[in-house]
């Protein structure tokens, strides 16, 4: 592999051929038997020491986190439909509330990555975006190129922060920190497209 | 997802964009009902698609003001 094909593979072009496939790995979140407590995004808060952001009602719902955000790397998103007045009262088709734990999606052309003018943002081995912070210059292009609004700017700090992938704890093997403290087994972590597991979803 | 349709969850899909232009994700998500409602849209989009379009546009700009220009000086009757 050439110098020029090994740096393409580290800042993730798409004009190259990564060869990570063997290695990459992904969150499966089964949002059916999700019950909303919110563990994983404490747990996801603990490891990372991602600092506090805001001790807020939201006044909107029960989910005061809100959204994902430069301080929450995940979130559990409360899917609130509203019984309708007169129809049904509060019978169970009224009333629904449904629980998705949300995250970077890491996405496999990704629009941060592709748009970080620093390369600050690079492909790792397991397939995922991670943002480097200390080349990160806070220019905040990403931040308007993700599809799914998930990165953002640190108000006081300047760079753009979001989930990392659990990069350090796949690095020495571990699992995503997001996955012992839920009382149900939810989290996937089996090796993607490779494994049965892709194969059973599908 | 064959077994949570058995177990009754009928609308119970798998959400991994592969079709769109992000090309798939490495966290996918099993919800109920429309993904959309979950802030998971249906055709997600990386901005760069539009880079092509964005810059021949810019190209055919930049000619048409030069041609204008040229032809404003090169005309006989100054």
């Amino acid at each position: 592999m050439g110098r020029r094909r090994l740096r393409d593979a580290a800042i993730g072009r798409r004009s190259c051929t990564v060869k990570f496939e063997t290695m990459a790995t992904a969150f499966l979140t089964d949002s059916t038997i999700c019950i909303g407590c919110k563990a994983c995004e404490v747990a996801c808060k603990e490891w990372n020491q991602v600092p506090a952001d805001g001790f807020v009602w939201s006044g909107l719902s029960y989910d005061n986190t809100v959204a994902l955000g430069h301080s929450t790397w995940r979130h559990v998103k409360f899917v609130e439909h509203a019984a309708t007045p007169g129809i049904g009262g509060n019978s169970g088709q009224q009333i629904s509330w449904q629980f998705a734990s949300d995250v970077c999606k890491h996405c496999v052309n990704a629009g941060c990555l592709e748009a970080c003018p620093t390369g600050s943002i690079v492909r790792t081995e397991f397939g995922s975006v991670y943002v480097q912070p200390d080349v990160c210059n806070g220019c905040g292009y990403c931040v308007v190129s993700c599809p799914f609004g998930v990165i953002d700017r640190r108000p006081d700090d300047g760079r753009a922060f979001k989930c990392t992938f659990c990069y350090d704890r796949q690095k020495a093997g571990c699992s995503r920190r997001v996955r012992p403290p839920v009382p149900r087994p939810r989290f996937s972590s089996a090796n993607w497209r490779t494994s049965a597991n892709a194969r059973r979803i599908a | 997802m064959t077994s949570l349709h058995e177990k009754g969850l009928r609308d119970a899909e798998l959400y991994d964009p592969r079709e769109s232009s992000v090309g798939g994700i490495h966290a996918m998500f099993i919800v109920r009902g429309d993904p959309a409602a979950f802030n998971l849209p249906e055709q997600p989009e990386v901005p760069t698609v539009h880079l092509r379009k964005g810059w021949t546009s810019a190209a055919a700009a930049a000619l048409m003001l030069v041609a204008g220009t040229v032809l404003a000086f090169a005309s006989p009757n100054r």
